[in-house]
């Protein structure tokens, strides 16, 4: 008896050893739970999703909430899919696989993957200036001759800032051609190329019109045949109305787009509590629909399952996109690194993120009324895709499980210390900002300074920016050093450049403005006076006064052009209202000037009048400052904004 | 300049036979904030500043009606132009240099904020904290310092719409106590907000976004550099443009007014 019990004691205990002393891998692969890079295993992240899902407060919610779509792939598999919310609130449509979303930016990644092609097919030189792949005298209002390349323009490196125009059509019949598109829209060039990352959608579009001259097809058709064809993507369109797949157009008409508003609501629970509770509420934009004449920069639209297959392609050994594996390799080997760190903050147009224990490329999109995210690991080849018909809906909330976080504990170890940011003190502003043209000003009204920021270095001009709450992830910086000797931070394809004497400047911009409301006060006292017959006018009075309403109209005007763009959700102004601002601007340029004359004048003739002094030099004060405001900040420069 | 100083004196020679008791309930207010700050939280003293300024116009305009001191300006060799500076120059300079007193007080008990009972900083500190980073300029100091001076320039702004009544109505027992002149600036606040809601709900906030999006960036931008101190002169600039702008509206309707 004492022999079976120890024979059996024995192979229990050797079954268990066996089973303990297995590698992991094979242990997970037995049992298909196989482990994210976060470390979490793919199977409890599925329980846990679908413990969500079955949730009474999400059913009850599902029908009443935005479409929120994710996906969740390893390699070909898919391995989690979520379709959640409607594509249509009001009808209870339910978001499903047939759901069809515009993708934005990722859109972009279109127009770098056939650059690649083409590189890989020896008909484009990533290092040659752009011009030799354009018509002759393209552009008109570059700042630099240094050349601009390929390269550049896939880092966000050719010097331009956002467009200040408006690019979308209302009527189809009335779109141009995309290389007329691009001459009307072309933004001033800013930065010297190949210095500053400023991420540009005109840059983008100009690639893509790269690469309809290059390859002799019109870009819409190139992409249909080089990227949707081989990869079966059935479901998605790349042109800028659709027409070229009528189902994702009928699709498409079918999504409303929502944004959303949160307040306070008191209802009563199951026991007759009164309790408080936050209500989303959704608010109806309608379908959204805009026809971008540079529609290479964010076209795209189509299913999610399009997108994960688009997304696979890059975790695919077998490169569906490319001929050679080299060509893929290249595209997820980082164009430029933070620092002189082997750590990429950008990959031929394709974002880079950092985690504690992965790296992923992708790309995210914002248009009027979608949001879209792609993110995949090369490595591990395990991806997540995302879309939302709701702007404050970002459809990332699967990152976290599947790649993890990026916290300067796992990162860089326990006992990191906090980085000593003197060196790098000063205000920084978003190069993507308007740097040139009336939109000048924004830039201003922007800028922060780093002074007060938690650092933690992770290698020399590289740090990591901690938060102390456990909910908020960290984020890696680099700095970078121009040639004009300003300084710059750059996270991924941003970049926040040094403004050099920021304080005097922006005293200018607020002393534009405070001359502006100070006229509006003057008037009314001048009014005042002239009706007390107490007015005591200086020389050239009515040059004078009427100085005083230029200061009053060019700072409304100068208004109208941050109300225009928010109300047209920051899409731009048209050409013809750039035009009248401008205009605008210069008559009150040259009014100013003449008042600022006027004043000058006035202190310096012997006129006996109550305060003249005082008057004469505050008159002259108030104009310099508008005039000189009016240059620095180009108000009048709607030509080249 | 002599004449200006002479009428100040004038105008405080009035005020030091007023009722002890209002003047103390100025006081008392006015030192019970400074006290609720330096115990609680230091920018509460802000409070103080209000008081005194909302209340400072009608103490010393209301001793005319209180000796009938008015009748003094008919009598002394003097212009109207004079008695309207005098009375503003009188109540701005007492106004501002007890604010600056305060700001000094409020700068030093900031320093000592750690051992306060923190009742608004820490917890507004903590969301910043969980907010801030990049793109998020401006720092809890310099919204403080931004707020203590803007509500410096509103009763700056307050004050001189009071001496502009005062000189453009004269002064009435119905209508020109202290009293009201508190509740009338609550009030006011009230008509502002009700009137700010019924804009809101009646054409929609998205009319008044765009406009609000340029002011509260351009407020942010300036309260961003020097811990708020730009924002703060601007604000303060206001204030003293709006008084001088007041000023000459008074002498115009001081000059036009029948006494």
């Amino acid at each position: 008896m004492k022999r079976i019990l120890r024979r059996t004691a024995a192979i229990i205990a050797s079954a268990v050893l066996t089973v303990c002393t297995q590698p992991f891998s094979a242990f997970a692969e037995d049992d298909g739970d196989i482990k994210f890079p976060s470390g979490v295993p793919v199977s409890s992240v599925i329980k846990i999703q679908e413990k969500i899902d079955a949730h009474p407060y999400n059913i009850k919610k599902r029908d009443k909430s935005n479409a929120h779509v994710e996906l969740i792939f390893h390699g070909d598999e898919i391995l989690y899919t979520r379709y959640y919310g409607c594509t249509n609130i009001e009808e209870h449509t339910l978001a499903d696989e047939n759901s069809v979303f515009e993708w934005g930016s990722i859109s972009k990644t279109f127009t770098w993957v056939s650059i690649m092609q083409l590189w890989e097919q020896g008909k484009i030189d990533l290092e040659a200036d752009i011009r030799t792949y354009l018509p002759d005298n393209f552009f008109r209002h570059l700042k630099y001759d240094d050349p601009i390349t390929l390269m550049d323009i896939m880092n966000h490196k050719g010097g331009w800032c956002e467009k200040f125009y408006d690019s979308t059509s209302a009527d189809m019949a009335a779109m141009p051609s995309l290389e007329e598109a691009l001459r009307n829209t072309e933004p001033a060039q800013t930065y010297r190329p190949g210095e500053v990352a400023s991420y540009s959608n005109w840059a983008a579009a100009l690639a893509g019109l790269i690469v309809q001259r290059v390859s002799g097809m019109d870009y819409v058709e190139y992409v249909h045949k080089n990227i949707f064809e081989p990869l079966g993507m059935e479901h998605t369109t790349a042109g800028p109305d659709f027409t070229d797949n009528p189902w994702v157009r009928e699709q498409r008409l079918k999504t409303i787009c929502y944004e959303t508003s949160l307040h306070k609501s008191y209802i009563e629970n199951e026991y007759g509590i009164i309790e408080d509770e936050m209500i989303e509420e959704y608010k109806s934009k309608g379908t959204c629909l805009f026809n971008d004449q540079l529609y290479p920069c964010g076209a795209i639209t189509g299913t999610l399952g399009d997108l994960a297959t688009y997304a696979q392609a890059f975790v695919n050994d077998d490169h569906p996109l490319f001929q050679n594996a080299e060509t893929q390799e290249k595209l997820l080997s980082g164009s430029s690194f933070y620092g002189n760190t082997d750590i990429p903050c950008f990959s031929y147009g394709f974002d880079v993120k950092e985690y504690n224990y992965t790296r992923t490329f992708g790309h995210t999109g914002s248009t009027f009324g979608c949001v879209a995210n792609m993110e995949f690991d090369p490595v591990s080849k395990f991806g997540v895709v995302g879309l939302s018909n709701c702007g404050d809906d970002f459809p990332n909330s699967l990152c976290a499980s599947v790649f993890g976080r990026l916290k300067a504990q796992k990162y860089i170890g326990e006992d990191y210390e906090k980085a000593d940011m003197t060196p790098y003190s000063g205000y920084y502003s978003n190069t993507r900002t308007h740097a040139a043209g009336m939109g000048k000003f924004i830039l201003y009204m922007d800028a922060f300074s780093i002074d007060n920021i938690n650092a933690a270095k992770v290698a020399d001009d590289v740090f990591l920016e901690y938060h102390s709450e456990d909910y908020y992830d960290d984020s890696i910086y680099g700095i970078v050093y121009n040639s004009d000797g300003t300084r710059g931070i750059v996270n991924s394809c941003s970049e926040y450049l040094e403004i050099k004497h920021y304080v005097p400047k922006l005293c200018l911009l607020a002393g534009f403005m405070l001359c502006g409301v100070a006229s509006l006060f003057i008037l009314l006292a001048k009014r005042k006076l002239n009706k007390a017959h107490k007015a005591a006018p200086l020389s050239f009075a009515h040059i004078i006064t009427a100085g005083q309403f230029a200061k009053i109209i060019s700072l409304a005007a100068m208004i109208s052009i941050v109300v225009i763009r928010v109300k047209g959700d920051n899409d731009g102004l048209t050409k013809t209202e750039g035009t009248v601002i401008g205009i605008i601007q210069f008559v009150c340029l040259a009014v100013c000037g003449l008042a600022l004359i006027a004043a000058a004048y006035s202190f310096i003739a012997k006129k006996k009048l109550p305060y003249g002094r005082i008057r004469s030099l505050s008159c002259f004060a108030g104009n310099l400052i508008t005039v000189s405001a009016m240059f620095f900040f180009e108000m009048y420069n709607f030509w080249c904004c | 300049m002599k004449k200006i100083i002479d009428l100040i004196r004038v105008d405080l020679i009035s005020a030091k036979g007023r009722n002890k008791g209002i003047f103390f309930l100025i006081f008392l207010l006015t030192a019970a904030f400074v006290v609720i700050g330096m115990i609680t939280e230091a920018l509460f003293m802000v409070f103080s500043i209000i008081v005194l300024g909302v209340m400072l116009v009608p103490f010393i305009t209301m001793a005319e009606k209180t000796h009938n001191a008015g009748k003094i300006f008919t009598v002394i060799p003097t212009d109207r132009k004079s008695i309207v500076i005098s009375r503003f120059a009188l109540t701005t300079g007492i106004y501002t240099v007890f604010s600056i007193i305060i700001f000094i007080l409020y700068l030093i008990m900031e320093k000592f904020s750690d051992f306060h009972t923190s009742m608004i900083s820490k917890d507004i500190s903590n969301l910043y904290e969980v907010s801030s980073g990049f793109g998020t300029g401006i720092q809890m100091k310099a919204m403080e310092n931004s707020i203590f001076w803007f509500i410096f320039a509103v009763t700056l702004m307050v004050m001189a719409g009071q001496h502009r009544r005062y000189f453009k109505n004269g002064i009435s027992s119905k209508n020109n106590n202290l009293l009201k002149s508190f509740l009338k600036f609550l009030g006011g606040i009230a008509i502002f907000y009700a009137v700010s809601a019924g804009i809101i709900f009646i054409f929609n906030i998205d009319i008044l976004k765009p406009a609000l999006i340029v002011l509260v960036n351009m407020l942010i931008a300036l309260a961003t550099p020097m811990n708020g101190m730009l924002l703060s002169i601007i604000l303060i600039f206001i204030g003293f443009g709006f008084t001088l702008y007041q000023l000459v509206s008074s002498v115009v309707d001081y000059e036009a007014r029948e006494l």
